[in-house]
């Protein structure tokens, strides 16, 4: 049974229709909301059929399954939204026809002519009649819009389902225009993240080039810089004007509008290497394969080693990549370049390869030094052993000397005390000093000891085992006296003979017998002057020969040298004139050997003059030089052979040593000679007009009262002498202080007390002191804990510190290892002797320089010898009589005074009185006179010499035991 | 007042350098001299001859020139006697011992024959002066 829609399609209907499809329209226009649009439209939609179920059905795509997506049902009606619906009969044929758009329409499910199975599906819904139009999305099957009537069958106006379908019409503009939402929707989101993700990038990128040290420069194909950026711009010469606005370390961006826009190859001109590499990476090469200077690793660590390089700007070093932004057309329309400073990078890896070179280079010292047969020590200033290396010889045997232990511990006094004084002027000095000595080790063995500055306060000493050379020497030495003596004495016959006949003892001769006798007589004097000659040149060569210096009159000795030669000028018929003279005029020189050298100038002279001429001898002065010249009218001396002049066995022509009587060894002694005299010996010459030897010698200048013997007494420093030394007392026991007071005192040293630690500080931060003597148990801070304190600071790491203290043997044993460079360790009772003796010692050790004596004395020649003896160990100012010695002795102060009786101006005794120093000490006085004192007078001094009677090393030890150099 | 040389006791151990030595001394310079060739023989003879100044040869076999002159001095009456040495040994060092040893002075071998008297007398001069 079919029920029909009794009433007929009204106006009022249709304008409903109309106004309800409008209203949808405009719904779905306004909202994006596509269920709410579904909904509601499916829910107007059964108002209007007035019918029990309206529903949106939508594929599953690829399958004609599908699901009840909207719904719209009356009350009595069952609901399906959501069901999953099989149809197994709604074949592909259907979809075909809803795709071209078929609507269907069915007003009895029982009666119309459909498969069961879909009448069963269509019951199992309660539907009676049905309404299906398509909906079509983008020509494609996107669903079915459905009305169900379930109460009874209905037959379907055509209105109704013309409606249905602009109704399907609408809801598939809906479906599409949210499809392009949606879409938009998703595009518009993953712009979003893409955005984000880039900007997340990019500030990763900023902040990686704004905080790691590199900088990134990017150009166009013209090399201009279009990006600068980066911490190290700067370092890559970039400057900014308003830098002092920003905060260091602040973003770089401020660097990069500088250059932006520049050329790149003139922002960089001051990077050469940088401004190459741009150009040839811009114009597509590739760049030179890596310096040999990168280490091995680099190129791995670059993907591209041809496209980077290292430049250096102002110490930093670079490594730069280049990435180039190659065109469709394969050039390059821009570079990017990001340099890395790897300069602290490098430097760690230079600092590795040193150090490793440093190690095997260690490595070969310790084998070098292994393979030195010297022994080597390190000797600390005060003289205690820091490090050493036994001799080879040594090596296996105990060792001769502990770290940190004195020297005068295992070395006999004298020669301990030697190599102290040798370690003091090797770092007053910082001259390398040497000296021999001889150990008995059961034989005497001979040493000699090299003394080298090794820093401030040690030397190194190298001592060497030359007995076999010392052994060497003495036979060759022997050897030489030997073979000369042996010579001599067959030619002290022959020569006596020849002269006693020549002289006519043995009755006349026939004039040819008077010419052979000549001949033999000549030729025996030059054998004697040849064996003469080897002995002087070996001397020389040896460093043996003798000089004893002395300032003497010249002209006397050249008169002496003329006069001797006469004779022997004689036998060519050469005479000798002296032109000029220079009476009065001194020089300082031994006069046999000077002799020797004017000797060896006439003779030649002679020798090379055409008989019948004159030889001239001129003295001239030329500021302090003294020219002693010897002029012969010969042959002069050939072009070719003046460069060799003064060589051994050196002749003009080998034919000369003959005819001549010469040795050839003449002219190199008297050179060695005249240096050794501080001279020199040269020569002009002109071929066919003579020649002049000349030599020219220092004037010997008598300084008289002004004299300042020592000639390094202008650059001495400053320095303390033992008057003035200042000596600080810590010691809390009060009346200990003042006896350690009064004994310093005494000796001639000022002194100051602290009581406690606290006040030694105090005095020591004010105050050069050149020793402290030092308590060990003191209220508060302890004398340990000081010393402790004291080594670490600057000022006072070296301050010579005596222990003076009742438990000085227990601090001995406790500390005496500790490396606090104690001076001594002094018991109570204090021995008074041994603490001034300790505190002289640190003293001279501490100022570590010579002593200053004021000798006395009128006569020079003395004062020069005193200097020569006591030249390692002081510095001797001269006073010539008692007025000077009063001046100087106001001016300066002195270590030690010696005294002459006899001054010109009266008698040096008067002087004794001066010499008791303000502190009320006495300055040591030595009497060094030709007068014997009287037992009153010898009380008064320290201690009185005879001239006469002293020897050079008694005045030596005299004055040394007087300064306390010695235990 | 200078005391007058005469009287010189050579001691030479070579036999040709005696010859030349006492043609130098006797025919050159008119004194009187007595050779010995030893430095024992010298001991010996220098008591009975009272010389006035002795020439002394060094290197001589036995006892050499310095032993000779170190037993001198023990003799009676010739602590004082000069001395001179005559030698080829003249080295600085060798010139300063002899003169430690007490020598007045030292000729060097070889000598000029005909001067050899003068160089003496002035060395006595020296002495005495």
């Amino acid at each position: 049974m079919v029920v029909h829609s009794s009433e007929p399609v009204s106006i009022g209907h249709l304008l409903q229709r109309e106004q309800m499809l409008a209203a949808i329209s405009q719904r779905i226009r306004r909202s994006l909301d596509l269920d709410e649009v579904l909904n509601t439209s499916v829910k107007e939609v059964r108002q209007l059929l007035q019918t029990d179920r309206v529903l949106l059905y939508q594929f599953t795509p690829d399958n004609w399954s599908g699901t009840i997506a909207v719904e719209s049902v009356s009350n009595e009606t069952l609901t399906i939204l959501g069901r999953n619906i099989q149809d197994e009969c709604f074949q592909t044929d259907h979809a075909h026809l809803y795709q071209s758009g078929r609507i269907r329409s069915i007003d009895d499910i029982q009666a119309a002519n459909i498969a069961p199975c879909h009448r069963d599906l269509l019951a199992s819904l309660q539907v009676q009649a049905n309404l299906v139009v398509p909906v079509l999305h983008h020509d494609t099957l996107w669903g079915l819009l459905i009305a169900h009537h379930c109460q009874a069958p209905r037959v379907w106006q055509s209105q109704e389902i013309e409606l249905l379908s602009q109704i399907s019409t609408v809801i598939a503009i809906a479906i599409q225009q949210a499809s392009l939402y949606d879409r938009l929707q998703t595009e518009l989101a993953e712009r979003t993240a893409i955005s984000t993700a880039l900007q997340i990038s990019r500030e990763r990128l900023q902040a990686l080039v704004s905080n790691a040290p590199i900088a990134l420069i990017a150009t166009n194909a013209e090399g201009i810089i279009t990006l600068a950026s980066g911490t190290i711009l700067q370092r890559l010469g970039h400057r900014s004007e308003d830098r002092s606005r920003h905060d260091l370390g602040h973003d770089s961006e401020q660097f990069s509008a500088d250059w932006v826009g520049c050329s790149a190859f003139d922002a960089y001109a001051h990077i050469p290497d940088f401004v190459e590499d741009l150009r040839r990476v811009l114009a597509g090469s590739l760049l030179d394969s890596l310096p040999d200077s990168l280490p091995d690793s680099l190129p791995d660590s670059s993907p591209d080693s041809s496209l980077m390089s290292v430049v250096e700007y102002e110490g930093y070093i670079f490594e730069v990549r280049y990435s180039p932004q190659i065109n469709g057309a394969g050039a390059a329309e821009g570079v990017i370049c990001v340099a890395t400073d790897v300069t602290e990078q490098r430097r760690a890896e230079e600092a590795l390869r040193q150090s490793e070179i440093l190690r095997q280079s260690e490595v070969k010292n310790r084998v070098l030094l292994k393979a030195i047969p010297d022994a080597i020590f390190r000797i600390h200033r005060d003289g205690t052993c820091l490090d050493f290396k036994p001799s080879k010889a040594e090596a296996s045997e105990t060792p001769i000397i502990r770290l940190n232990q004195p020297i005068s511990e295992v070395l006999p006094p004298p020669i301990a005390e030697q190599l102290m004084m040798h370690l003091n002027q090797s770092l007053a000095t910082s001259q390398p000093q040497v000296f021999d000595y001889q150990l008995q080790q059961g034989k005497a063995i001979d040493y000699e000891a090299r003394v080298v500055m090794n820093g401030p306060d040690e030397v190194l000493v190298i001592v060497r085992d030359i007995s076999e050379r010392k052994k060497v020497e003495r036979l060759k030495n022997e050897f030489v006296s030997t073979v000369s003596h042996e010579l001599r004495t067959p030619l002290t016959s022959i020569r006596g003979s020849l002269g006693l006949i020549r002289g006519g003892v043995a009755g006349d001769l026939s004039s040819e017998a008077q010419e052979l006798i000549e001949i033999a007589y000549k030729n025996s004097e030059r054998l004697i002057v040849l064996i003469n000659d080897i002995l002087d040149i070996e001397k020389i060569e040896s460093g043996k020969m003798s000089f004893v210096l002395k300032p003497v009159e010249l002209m006397p000795l050249v008169e002496q040298a003329i006069a001797a030669n006469r004779s022997y000028a004689e036998q060519f018929n050469v005479s000798f004139t002296l032109v000029n003279t220079l009476p009065k005029v001194k020089v300082n020189v031994d006069s046999q050997r000077f002799i020797q050298v004017l000797t060896n100038l006439l003779s030649n002279a002679a020798k090379f003059s055409p008989p019948n001429e004159t030889v001239t001898i001129g003295v001239t002065q030329h500021d302090r030089l003294i020219r002693i010249s010897v002029h012969d009218r010969g042959a002069g001396i050939p072009e070719e052979f003046r460069d060799r002049i003064f060589q051994k066995f050196a002749q003009a022509d080998s034919s000369d040593a003959r005819q001549k009587g010469g040795t050839g060894l003449g002219l190199s002694i008297a050179k060695a000679i005249t240096e050794r005299l501080e001279g020199q010996l040269g020569f002009e010459t002109e071929i066919n007009r003579g020649t002049t030897f000349y030599c020219d010698l220092p004037e010997w200048v008598s300084v008289g009262d002004r004299e300042i013997i020592s000639s390094s007494e202008a650059q001495s420093p400053a320095r303390t002498t033992l008057q003035t030394a200042q000596i600080l007392v810590c010691e809390d026991e009060p009346d200990i202080a003042l006896l350690l007071k009064r004994m310093l005192q005494q000796a001639g040293f000022r002194v100051d007390v602290a009581h406690t630690a606290e006040a030694a500080k105090q005095l020591l931060a004010h105050q050069t002191y050149q020793v402290m003597t030092l308590d060990l148990a003191l209220p508060g801070q302890d004398g340990i804990s000081l010393l402790r304190e004291l080594r670490l600071q600057e000022q006072t790491r070296l301050l010579p510190v005596v222990i003076v203290s009742a438990k000085a043997q227990q601090g001995r044993t406790e500390f005496g290892e500790a490396g606090f460079a104690i001076v001594d360790w002094l018991d109570k009772p204090i021995d008074q002797d041994r603490l001034i003796d300790v505190c002289r010692r640190a003293v001279l050790s501490s100022r570590n320089s010579k002593l200053k004596v004021l000798h006395i004395e009128d006569n020079t020649d003395v004062v020069r010898v005193v200097k020569l003896v006591l030249k390692q160990d002081a510095e001797i100012h001269q006073a010539v009589n008692l007025q000077e010695a009063r001046q100087k002795l106001k001016a300066h102060n002195f270590d030690l005074i010696i005294l002459d009786m006899g001054l010109p101006d009266g008698s040096g005794l008067d002087l004794l009185p001066l010499f008791n120093h303000e502190t009320g000490s006495l300055l040591p006085v030595v009497i060094f006179s030709a007068r014997d004192v009287n037992a009153e007078t010898a009380q008064r001094v320290t201690t009185a010499l005879l001239k006469s009677r002293t020897s050079n090393q008694e005045l030596l030890d005299t004055i040394r035991s007087l300064v306390s150099y010695v235990d | 007042m200078t005391p007058a040389l005469h009287r010189i006791l050579f001691v030479e151990d070579d036999l040709d350098i005696q010859s030349i030595a006492k043609l130098a001394l006797v025919a050159v310079g008119k004194f009187s001299i007595e050779i010995c060739s030893s430095g024992s023989a010298a001991l010996e003879a220098v008591a009975s001859y009272e010389p006035d100044l002795i020439l002394l040869d060094v290197m001589m076999p036995g006892m050499d020139g310095p032993t000779t002159l170190k037993a001198l001095r023990l003799l009676p009456n010739l602590a004082q006697i000069p001395v001179i040495f005559m030698t080829a040994k003249v080295q600085t060092h060798e010139v300063a011992h002899y003169k430690e040893l007490g020598a007045v002075d030292v000729i060097a071998k070889p000598f000029d024959p005909m001067t050899l008297a003068i160089t003496i007398r002035t060395i006595w001069q020296q002495v005495y002066g």
